[in-house]
């Protein structure tokens, strides 16, 4: 049982204050749907190394709504952050495809945008398939069937989603977005992303709970064969057969059975912690000091209740549920009674939030105890809490050099050198400073230690990595964009 | 549709056993270390077999202590005290299996400190040579009350389902086992100006029986175990195909509490016909007594523990008290249900309670002329006190009658019963089943009844033959291992 | 006379017991099978004569006895309340037009003669609701089977979850008694506890739990009776006011409630039934995702669906149809209504998520008891209700929720559904499954 204090009561009520005057600020994503193959590193029969392309259906971000100036789609989809004050618009656009290439015709060729747990504030929605669709011979009493639960987005055509009525529908919270077409195919084809509501007092995830840092754990689960048959178009998903249809599609998606068991997106095997400055996390999330409050937001758009189990001490305080914190008493947003579990049942397309703090520094292994692992790895991803060594992020002076700064901790001893990296993205212009002594003369204090570089990373728009590790201080990084 | 019932004779084995040895079933049976202060244990994997009740047989890795020549399913149950400094060495004796791997021990919520063997993903793990050298020492300080897990950190997709698991029990500051219980001469008398002593009101001569703090004291303890197999997982790793047990999408057919599919539940511990499965799961009370159930879930599946009889009032999950007052002891956070879900890699512990109250009828033959302190509380104003069973009962040419029905519906009474029918139920115990209210669940194989299923029985006061019926004190079998 | 009715004390009896007539021969000869009845005869028991909800009329209201010792006296609308169902067989249609063979229990009026209906089988079971501190008296008769006549099989009635539960009502087989086919049982609840309970067959718990013999059971809380005006920590009782606690200040307040049920068909064990083949336990697979014994679409409709098969003769257009899936599912309200869900899981094989993705859900008990948080000093014990957007049951469960309708949804249409999204199907029929919707007026 730990209990967070509120320690925000003043600052809300200048947030209402804000909200009294409708001056909140838009804040607008645009996501293109496009199918995307993500490849899986799986192994064959033999037990030989081998490359899947699965087929998935994807969301990309893009700058403006246009759908020429997108990346490259992602599952899960590309991170929302809004803060609870803002006035959160998606603009969907649907560039669905079959590997022909082909515009899907599955359910007409809509798609739609939803997040579960937050209200749209204008539903064009539910769209229905009328009952003849399903029995030509007719049960006239059988009612119509949803398709869509918001409105959709047409073949080639954008669509918009918000939220905001008032002040308080946009809660603060771990959420999931995900597509409201068709979700038993359209989520399991890989329609679905991350999204955080942030409340509007800086260091808070939650009214009420603060805390030093915030890492994602979102699984996610792959049918390789159901993806195979929806991407082949209606010869090999066809929910609704029509005379002169091919034989021998699927037409529902009942029976399931997951190959690939994802975290954050891939299969990880559960290799040995070896970081390495392209993998600093080997695999996992690095959240705050040990000793600090780090919130792990699990995310599941798995298709079946996953379990992260800690392997170590590291124990989690469940805070909150499908972005619905456990305030006790119930009605206040001032106290949470946390929910100590060293195990956390996750279940379908729902989220949960867990504090960690103490147990064990360095790196512990979560597992999912659902034993969500295939050869080509699983649920398994290292939840890093260094315990000696944290970097700021990176400020760069009116000169035009970046000011890298990292704190140790004495611990960490004299003998002890950290290693720094900064990075723009791009790794030819990676900066890696080795073997900078720690030289911990304060007994039981932290030091700074502080490093001018001269260097290209200071153009506005850059965005800046300093990374720092450390033989037994652990790893540590943050990123900025520089302005 | 040829209906398979339990075993009758088998049944009769585990009636004369549960006569022979009395309360043969009660507490918790594990390993102790009795060296003040700290724990050591030695653990070592092998390969062997389980039954499954329905006469297949299932390989499977374990583990064992060094009394013991076989691997067991689950895994010793290890208790230990409260700041015991625990130190457990693991030896890996699977070299010869055709799937023979590196195997090690993990302890949710404990630091551990692993020393030996080489790195792996969760912690150091123990190489298959069977060799002292390539062991493994765990150390952890105890240094939280509770029941919790340990199971393998090793390639744990396969090595969970294998049946490398088992419980760790953490007896708090203060635990004391009560030397004998105190059980009251509860016997009526023909003179009711003779006063009985009440048997709701123990006194415990002496012991500080709780889980965790004072609102967790017991009278019974006992473990259950949940797990669940899918056997093709363990063929593929028998043959060696470690690739395609991996791949595998697990679909469990044997559901199983404490390592034993029902109706193998029902028999006694160290049982010699079930070498590698040592514990059972038999459940007994007395009314107005406390059960303390503590669960372990090891299986792949969530498992809906439902206790027949009454709600199950949850104080505990993963060894963390469920209280508003860190340290108070008071469980004022639990909660109560009838369905408890056992979730794989949790731990749950839970306060079980029975009487007769709000019954409506008197649970005690009026024919007894059983004394008013046979009910909790005795100064209730019900008027349930000599009431009888407000509805006639079917006679016996319409009616089913189960094995543990002693043919009455009074506690401690009997009835007659068709010949062949009843015979299981030694004192006229009531007999409630705690099962997963999956039903599916319920099966060994294609084979009803079965599976994840055990039985509580709330017994009187008094024997078949009228005398005093004592129920040893929880907790006992606890052995050294070494 | 045998040796238990021997020990009945006649003079103590309560309850009237009625034969209703031996319905053997009507119902063998109908099916036309050689069954040799033995002593087989129907029976009610019940104190006294009832109305049409089953109230005894010469109850007198009475006390509640909770389960602490305390008693009080509470105006309730009857002492005592009689139900009588029957166990049988009939068949119950999914959504995609599939009518599968099913055990089930059917309602009964007081007195009616089990022998004068055919297809017995209602999915869900039919509602047993009672108020705290009346005495309960459930009488199920077993009827023969009609499509499996080779069957002779018991059943019982088990209250899932009733506190303090005897042995001999409790309805497991093993332990206990269970009538034979043409044989009645009554079963005697002395209802100390408010809460959303279940009920189902315990016989041979796998195969007639899987076949449908499952039920909703709820019981009102003696806060209900409250004299008008009542004051409950500030909020006022008035008569017709219903919680789903004694929550005494009103927390657990509702307007409509719904009760909800998970129960899930595998078409191939029905199949396998019908059909008299070897029952696949190991391979037992729902395919049929079901809320009240229908899937979507079918959970939305509120007419109520006929107990035939077209392709077994004799059930179609002979009268001898019986209502087998009373029970809709879809939520109607009007905004700002309180709406009390006593959703329960009688699933015998899988785990289900259930998420209401729009409105949050209020958890205020579960597993029948009301969730409370730790006695702060203020003389009663707090709330530790919580939040939430999903509920995650396996067989066996039960939560009580509360669902605000939100004051600005008029008109807006919302879903209840599972989010293992691959259940929304009806089998091989997408577009269905384990789903309903909120329809806000």
């Amino acid at each position: 049982m730990i209990r967070h204090r509120l320690t925000r009561l003043a600052l809300s009520a200048c947030v209402f204050g804000v909200f009294a005057s409708g001056s909140a600020s838009a804040k607008d994503y645009f996501l293109k749907a496009e199918r995307v193959e993500i490849p899986v590193q799986d192994v064959d029969a033999n037990g030989a190394p081998v490359t899947v392309m699965v087929p998935m259906w994807g969301y990309a971000q893009c700058a403006a709504k246009d759908p020429n100036q997108c990346g490259t789609a992602t599952v899960p989809g590309p991170e929302i952050t809004v803060k609870e004050n803002e006035n959160l618009s998606v603009f969907v656009y649907n560039d669905l495809k079959t590997s022909a290439g082909d515009h899907v015709e599955l359910d007409a060729g809509r798609t739609s945008f939803t997040v579960a747990g937050l209200r749209l504030r204008l539903n064009y929605g539910p769209i229905f398939w009328g009952p003849s669709k399903f029995d030509p011979a007719g049960d006239p009493d059988q009612p119509r069937r949803v398709r869509s639960m918001t409105q959709e987005a047409r073949p080639g055509q954008w669509q918009r989603y918000s939220w905001l009525w008032k002040q308080g529908d946009l809660k603060p919270g771990t959420y999931i977005y995900h597509s409201a077409t068709h979700p038993a195919v359209q989520v399991q084809m890989g329609l679905y992303g991350p999204m955080t509501v942030l409340p509007a007092a800086a260091s808070e995830v939650y009214h009420g709970v603060s805390v030093d840092a915030a890492v994602d754990i979102f699984y996610s689960e792959i049918d390789a064969a159901f993806h195979a048959d929806v991407d082949k178009g209606l010869d090999g998903y066809n929910p609704i057969p029509q005379p002169g249809n091919p034989a021998g599609a699927r037409t529902s998606p009942l029976v399931y059975s997951p190959t690939y068991y994802l975290v954050n997106g891939k299969p990880q095997v559960d290799g040995v912690f070896a970081p390495t400055w392209d993998d600093p996390a080997s695999g996992g999330v690095t959240g705050a000091f040990y000793d600090r409050k780090t919130l792990v937001r699990f995310r599941s758009a798995a298709l079946r209740s996953r379990i992260p189990m800690t392997t170590g001490a590291t124990a989690f305080d469940v805070i909150a549920e499908t972005a619905e914190p456990y305030y006790a008493p119930p009605g206040q947003e001032v106290t949470v009674a946390a929910r100590r579990q060293n195990a956390i049942l996750l279940p379908a397309l729902t989220t949960k939030d867990a504090i960690v703090q103490g147990g064990k520094e360095g790196a512990t292994l979560i597992v999912d105890r659902a034993l969500g692992e295939t050869n080509a790895g699983g649920m398994n991803t290292f939840l890093v809490l260094p315990d000696k060594l944290q970097v700021y992020p990176p400020v760069c002076t009116p000169a035009g050099n970046l000011i890298a700064r990292v704190r140790t901790n004495s611990s960490l001893g004299d003998q002890q050198v950290i290693n720094f990296k900064i990075s723009n993205g791009t790794p030819a212009d990676d900066l890696i400073i080795n073997n900078v002594p720690a030289q911990a003369q304060f007994a039981g204090k932290w030091q700074y230690r502080s490093i001018l570089v001269n260097s290209p990373f200071c153009a506005p728009g850059t965005v800046v990595t300093l990374s720092a590790m450390s033989g037994s201080g652990g790893f540590h990084s943050d990123t900025v964009t520089i302005e | 549709m040829a209906k398979i019932s339990i075993s009758k004779a088998a049944l009769a084995v585990s009636a004369v056993a549960l006569g022979v040895t009395g309360g043969a079933f009660a507490g918790v049976p594990g390993y102790v270390d009795p060296t003040p202060g700290s724990a050591n244990f030695d653990l070592t994997v092998d390969a062997g077999y389980i039954s499954a009740a329905d006469g297949s047989v299932i390989y499977m890795w374990g583990l064992h202590t060094p009394d013991r020549s076989l691997m067991q399913y689950p895994a010793p149950t290890l208790i230990v005290n409260e700041g015991d400094e625990v130190s457990i060495t693991l030896t890996n004796c699977l070299d010869g299996e055709a799937a023979a791997e590196n195997t090690s021990l993990i302890f949710p919520g404990f630091d551990v400190t692993a020393t030996g063997g080489v790195a792996g993903a969760a912690t150091r793990e123990a190489a298959p040579t069977c060799n002292a050298a390539d062991s493994v020492t765990y150390t952890f300080t105890a240094d939280h009350a509770g029941t919790f897990l340990y199971q393998s950190g090793t390639n744990i997709s396969v090595q969970s389902e294998m049946g490398l698991g088992g419980a760790l029990i953490v007896r708090p500051t203060g635990f004391l086992h009560r030397d004998e219980m105190d059980i009251p001469d509860a016997r009526p008398t023909a003179d009711p100006t003779v006063a009985t002593e009440d048997p709701f009101n123990y006194v415990p001569q002496s012991g500080n029986q709780i889980a965790y703090g004072t609102g967790t004291d017991f009278d019974y303890e006992y473990l259950y175990v949940l797990t669940d197999i899918d056997p093709d997982i363990h063929e593929m790793v028998r043959i060696g195909d470690m690739a395609g047990a991996k791949s595998r999408d697990g679909k469990a057919v044997y559901w199983m509490i404490n390592g034993r599919a029902g109706p193998d539940t029902f028999f006694a511990n160290d049982v010699p016909w079930l070498p590698t499965q040592p514990y059972g799961s038999m459940t007994q009370m007395q009314p107005g007594q406390k059960v303390l159930v503590r669960t372990v879930s090891l299986g792949r599946d969530l498992h809906p523990f439902h206790t027949h009889g009454n709600n199950l009032r949850v104080v505990a999950v993963d060894g963390n008290l469920l209280s508003s007052v860190p340290g108070s002891g008071i469980p004022d956070l639990g909660f109560s249900d009838f369905t408890v879900s056992g979730i794989p890699g949790q731990t749950f512990d839970g306060v079980f309670e029975w009487s007769d109250l709000g019954m409506g009828w008197d649970i005690f033959d009026e024919a007894t002329q059983h004394p008013v302190e046979w009910h909790e509380p005795s100064a209730r104003t019900d008027g349930t006190h000599g009431g009888v069973i407000p509805v006639s009962l079917p006679g016996i040419p319409d009616l089913t009658f189960g094995g543990f029905y002693s043919g009455s519906p009074y506690l401690g009474s009997f009835g007659q019963l068709p010949p062949g029918e009843g015979g299981l139920n030694l004192n006229g115990g009531f007999f409630y089943m705690w099962h997963s209210h999956n039903e599916k669940e319920l099966v060994n194989n294609d084979i009803f009844p079965g599976g994840m299923m055990t039985m509580l029985i709330v017994e009187p006061f008094l024997d078949g033959n009228g005398d005093q019926l004592v129920i040893p004190r929880g907790s006992i079998f606890e052995k050294t291992a070494n | 006379m045998n040796m238990i009715r021997e020990r009945e004390k006649g003079s103590k009896m309560t309850s009237r017991r009625v034969l209703l007539s031996s319905a053997a021969l009507a119902v063998c000869t109908w099916v036309g099978s050689g069954m040799t009845a033995s002593a087989g005869e129907f029976y009610q028991q019940c104190p006294g004569p009832v109305n049409a909800e089953g109230e005894v009329l010469d109850g007198v209201g009475g006390q509640v006895i909770r389960m602490d010792g305390t008693t009080t006296s509470i105006d309730l609308p009857a002492a005592s309340v009689c139900y009588h169902i029957v166990g049988g067989d009939g068949f119950i249609r999914m959504a995609d037009g599939t009518p599968l063979y099913s055990f089930g229990f059917s309602p009964l009026a007081d007195g009616q003669n089990p022998g004068t209906r055919a297809l017995k089988s209602n999915l869900p079971a039919p509602l047993i609701r009672a108020v705290q501190g009346q005495k309960v008296y459930l009488t199920m008769s077993n009827v023969p089977f009609i499509i499996r006549p080779d069957l002779f099989d018991p059943h019982s009635v088990h209250w899932h979850g009733f506190p303090n539960a005897s042995a001999v009502f409790d309805g497991v087989p093993d332990n206990s008694i269970s009538p034979n086919p043409l044989s009645s049982m009554t079963y005697f609840y002395n209802v100390a506890r408010p809460g959303t309970f279940m009920y189902h067959c315990h016989v041979e718990a796998a195969e007639h739990m899987q076949m449908g013999m499952v039920g909703n059971l709820y019981v009102e809380p003696a806060q209900d009776f409250l004299p008008d005006g009542a004051d409950l920590n500030g909020f006022t009782h008035n008569t017709g006011d219903r919680y789903a606690y004694n929550d005494g200040d009103g927390s657990t307040y509702f307007d409509i409630e719904i009760p909800l049920q998970i129960n899930s068909y595998d078409g191939a064990f029905h199949k396998a039934h019908y059909n008299v083949q070897p029952l696949p336990f190991a391979e037992m697979e729902d395919t049929y995702p079901m809320f009240n014994g229908r899937g979507y679409p079918d959970t939305i409709r509120t007419d109520v669906f006929l107990n035939a098969n077209p392709d077994f003769p004799g059930t179609t257009g002979t009268g001898l149809e019986t209502f087998a899936q009373p029970l809709s599912s879809l939520i109607s309200a009007a905004p700002g209504d309180k709406v009390l869900l006593r959703i329960s899981s009688l699933s015998t094989v899988d785990y289900y998520t259930l998420v209401s993705p729009d409105l949050k859900m209020q958890v205020v008990g579960q597993g029948s008891e009301q969730r409370v948080g730790p006695d702060l000093g203020a003389g009663s014990p707090s709330k530790a209700y919580y939040n939430t957007h999903q509920l995650t049951l396996g067989g066996g469960q039960s939560y009580d929720v509360i669902i605000d309708i939100p004051d600005n949804a008029s008109g807006d249409i919302f879903f209840l559904y599972t989010s293992n999204l691959n259940q929304l199907a009806n089998d091989q029929q997408d577009y269905g499954g384990m789903m309903t919707e909120i329809h806000v007026q």
